[in-house]
């Protein structure tokens, strides 16, 4: 055992760690915990989970705290010391998972339920110069090159998955099986940019091997302003079906030792194709630009500055497609580890992988569950994230009657302080459950 | 530009749209930073092979070693023989009385004007007389000197009747290729008039000879002094519209006199008016020898009949003060160039003239672009759309020259209302804008030059130019000292500058 926490906190603490997967469902002995580990089995036989939401924010850089000050009651964006605060390279996720009906009944060994979500997931991961670039302008830059480059992915969909679970021996296996329908899109499938601002006259060289898709919601237009549009607020009953469609898989496995529990999971296995009003924005350039042929200006009789979006224009020298695309879905993976230290006490550990485009997440997190009495469930955790090794969670589920209801955070601290934190992670929501099982071996 | 960046923090923007601390603030408050941005405005190259391309090269010519020369073209002015002919026609178009046998018609004019042989184009002769004898008179008439169109003499017959007191007419005798040779510019009619019954010899009177419609195709014999009057004409020369002040001496300017001759007969010039208007104002007269002796117009003699004589005549600074004149800021030519023919009244020279002998003049300003200049100032305004200043706060327009011309501009920026009332002076005085090309002994530039300005704009002068209406560049131009002298250059083909705008702003 004491090797196997030596080995998790060796790959936790091998290079960023960042908080992901979330630590106290999985010890959490709820219904929603099958969306981490598709193998568990309910502690009832019939669970009808109601409405609830999941929200996970996480990002390095400048806090709230850093980027917006008070003086003398106003507050304002100190955009010094949000830049000051700024790594080099720096990141923003989002998840947010909003459970709208589901449920699950057990029928002997044998577990099967049906759930469905509404899913949003965020990334973007820029440079320190894109946001000095975008802050301070490129005064500061002439006779440097500023690398833009940025990954920016951003979708939602709507999810119904089917599961079951089946309980053989000491092993427990199951998995969920997932159908996708997406909203909307924005995804920079390249996103390699740098600009040069000459030191002479400032001629701006533009280069790029940049593809942005954008489907349904989010679109980019090019008319008298350059800009990116997306529009969640949008989404109605009409759009919530899409020709954009998908398929993801969960996959799972416990092995009960007795006192000891291992399990492992992988999650959220699968991809959406984008077909639905998709355009599909590119470029490849390695362009100077040097400002207008101005010649003519010898024998004109007025004086006007250049069109700026005409100029920027040609300077992106934008491509437009509409070809389908295809998002992978942030996939998860879990190591965890439980342990029965008593009749009401539980101690767990879970090492958790989230992959999401280019960038890879990983979470160390320890857990407590205690159960003091029948109706009431106390959970506790510590996880590292970020460098930062305060993150203390809390949680706790309380039965009355059938209705299971529940709360937890992996980082309450942040409730307290949120002007300093970089990660806020909650869950929250109510069960019905019906005849308690009896889960011991 | 900023919408780039707007462009670029777009995509960072969205990430925050879930939990965007921002969305509580109508706007970013960039708070105590102040963006700066750097961005090209654009360039211009002059090249003056481009700006020659497609010019008429009667005004622009370029020399083997690519000196450029400009030109200035006056009015084509023509004479023709029609006002000599005329001259002549007119004193012929009158019933002349014969009252002698032989009689004698003169080919002369009091003003000297012999001539000796007249070439008829058309025309027509006929004789009246009237005849009260009761019988017929034999009547014979030759004219000695006037051949028909076969050079055969002129004889005629003619039986008149007495008609009671009513004139007799012979008939119309086409003169259509007559030929009139006259060596001593005398025209003699001789006749004989008898009875038919008795053969008595008898006098005519009235006897009269009606010439009409003659017109000659050739005349032969001593013109004397015919003028040319030209009438006065003048050259603008549009290379100072712009000029404030400021000197340009021009090393070698030229005016040339051109005359197309084809009359066969000694022709000099008679200057009127030959004189520069400055753009100061003043009047400059051309002085020189072949202003006050003339210049003699080549002819082709007699022995070239039909051909046309060029003359080429050009005043420069060897026969002329034509750089003095033309070194002060020309903006008119104005001249009257007359031609008197026969000068010497040499009457042993026996001229011609023809139908289609023309005399034509023209005059010509030529400036090569070889010299110095001194300050000199020109000014040009152009409408100012000050928008694009906006949300500026500061400033900085920076400026590149790569100079291959061989003279240096200073510049200043003027700021004006709609009225052209200066409101804002960006310069204490003219600031180097691009310093000259050096140049070689010939006055060729060796390299080029390259000069950075930096333009700044700020605070009232800054808020002034977004007031302005229009924007005035007063530009200075002089070609470069060289150890306390300021040798002459040329402007060729080959030169060109690059001049590259960028902009800093905050």
């Amino acid at each position: 055992m004491k090797q196997l926490l030596v080995f998790l906190l060796a790959f936790a603490l091998s290079g960023q760690v960042f908080g992901q997967a979330e630590t106290l469902i999985y010890g959490s002995h709820l219904a929603q915990a099958t969306s981490s580990n598709p193998a568990y089995q309910n502690e009832y036989n019939l669970v009808i989970i109601g409405t609830s939401l999941y929200q996970n924010t996480f990002f390095t850089g400048p806090t709230v705290g850093d980027a917006l000050k008070t003086n003398n009651g106003q507050t304002f964006f100190d955009a010094q010391s949000f830049l000051n605060a700024l790594d080099e390279d720096n990141l923003f996720r989002e998840q947010l998972n909003l459970h709208t009906f589901g449920g699950a009944v057990n029928l002997g060994p044998l577990r099967l339920s049906l759930n469905h979500n509404f899913r949003f997931e965020a990334q973007a991961v820029y440079s320190k110069e894109l946001a000095e670039l975008a802050l301070l302008g490129n005064g500061q830059f002439v006779g440097d090159t500023v690398r833009l480059d940025h990954d920016l992915q951003l979708f939602s969909y709507s999810e119904l998955a089917v599961g079951g679970a089946i309980r053989l021996g000491k092993l427990q296996v199951g998995a969920n099986l997932k159908w996708l329908n997406g909203i909307g899109s924005l995804s920079t499938e390249k996103g390699q940019l740098s600009l040069y601002t000459d030191p002479g006259v400032y001629d701006i060289t533009f280069i790029s091997d940049y593809r942005v898709n954008a489907s349904s919601l989010a679109s980019l237009s090019l008319n008298d302003s350059i800009q990116f549009n997306f529009n969640p607020s949008s989404v109605d009953f009409n759009t919530l079906i899409t020709k954009n469609q998908g398929i993801a898989f969960d996959l799972g496995v416990i092995l009960d030792l007795g006192a000891v529990e291992l399990s492992a999971s992988a999650v959220n296995l699968g991809s959406i194709k984008w077909t639905e009003n998709v355009s599909n924005y590119a470029s490849s350039a390695n362009l100077t630009y040097s400002g207008l042929d101005l010649t003519g200006l010898l024998t004109s009789d007025s004086l006007d500055f250049p069109s700026t979006v005409d100029t920027l224009k040609s300077l992106i020298n934008l491509s437009e497609t509409q070809d389908a695309y295809s998002t992978t879905l942030p996939a998860e993976y879990r190591l965890g580890l439980r342990f029965e230290a008593g009749e009401k006490l539980y101690l767990g550990a879970v090492l958790g992988l989230q992959t999401f485009g280019e960038q890879s997440y990983k979470t160390l997190g320890f857990y407590a569950t205690f159960a003091p009495i029948r109706i009431l469930n106390l959970q506790a955790s510590y996880t590292v994230v970020n460098d930062t090794y305060t993150n203390l969670g809390l949680g706790g589920a309380l039965k009355l009657g059938p209705a299971k209801f529940y709360a937890m955070t992996d980082n309450f601290p942040a409730l307290f302080n949120p002007k300093s934190a970089r990660h806020f992670q909650g869950r929250i929501g109510v069960n019905l459950v019906f005849g308690k099982k009896d889960l011991e071996k | 530009m900023k919408s780039l960046f707007a462009l670029l923090l777009g995509s960072i923007a969205l990430s925050f749209w879930a939990c965007n601390p921002l969305d509580n603030y109508a706007g970013i408050d960039r708070g105590n930073l102040d963006a700066e941005f750097a961005v090209p405005i654009g360039q211009m190259e002059l090249k003056m092979q481009d700006l020659l391309e497609g010019k008429n090269p009667d005004q622009i010519t370029v020399d083997a070693d690519g000196l450029i020369r400009l030109h200035y073209q006056g009015d084509l002015l023509t004479r023709t023989s029609e006002q000599i002919f005329d001259a002549i026609e007119t004193s012929l178009a009158f019933p002349i009385p014969i009252d002698s046998t032989p009689f004698l018609l003169p080919l002369s004019a009091p003003d000297g004007l012999e001539i000796y042989r007249l070439d008829l184009r058309s025309g027509t002769m006929q004789f009246t007389t009237v005849n009260t004898t009761g019988d017929f008179i034999q009547l014979h008439i030759e004219l000695p000197q006037v051949l028909d169109e076969n050079m055969q003499v002129v004889k005629l017959d003619y039986l008149v009747p007495d008609l009671g007191g009513t004139p007799w007419f012979s008939d119309i005798i086409d003169m259509t290729n007559y030929t009139i040779d006259a060596p001593s510019s005398e025209v003699y009619v001789e006749y004989t008039a008898t009875l038919l019954s008795s053969g008595d010899s008898l006098e005519l009177d009235p006897f009269l000879i009606q010439l009409s419609q003659v017109e000659f195709s050739y005349a032969e014999g001593y013109f004397a002094n015919q003028l040319h009057d030209n009438g006065l004409d003048t050259i603008d020369i549009d290379l100072f519209d712009t000029w404030l002040e400021g000197d340009v001496y021009f090393e070698d300017p030229l005016i040339h006199i051109f005359v197309y001759n084809s009359f066969g007969v000694p022709t000099r010039s008679i200057v009127q008016v030959f004189e520069v208007h400055t753009a100061l104002g003043q009047i400059l007269p051309l002085e020189s020898p072949y202003i006050d002796n003339g210049i003699d117009f080549e002819y082709p003699d007699i022995n070239h009949v039909g051909e046309t004589a060029v003359t080429h005549f050009i005043f420069d600074k060897g026969n002329s003060n034509i750089d003095d004149i033309l070194g002060s800021e020309p903006t008119q030519l104005v001249y009257e160039v007359d031609a008197i023919t026969n000068p010497d009244n040499d009457t042993a020279i026996v001229g011609y003239i023809t139908d289609s002998s023309q005399y034509t003049v023209t005059v010509a300003v030529e400036l090569p672009l070889y010299g110095t200049a001194s300050n000199f100032k020109v000014r040009d305004t152009l409408d100012w759309d000050a928008s694009a200043l906006a949300n500026a706060q500061e400033m900085e327009l920076k400026i590149i020259t790569d100079n291959g011309f061989p003279l240096e501009a200073k510049m200043d920026l003027l700021f004006l209302d709609e009225q052209n009332q200066v409101i804002a002076t960006v310069f204490d005085k003219p600031e180097l804008l691009m310093a000259a090309a050096p140049v070689n002994a010939d006055g060729f530039p060796t390299d080029v030059e390259q000069t950075v300005s930096l333009i700044p704009l700020s605070g009232d002068l800054l808020a002034n130019a977004r007031q302005a209406d229009k924007i005035a560049l007063l530009l200075s131009f002089s070609t470069s000292m060289q150890d306390g002298s300021q040798p002459p250059v040329k402007i060729t083909d080959e030169q060109e500058m690059n001049i590259k705008l960028g902009l800093k702003f905050k």
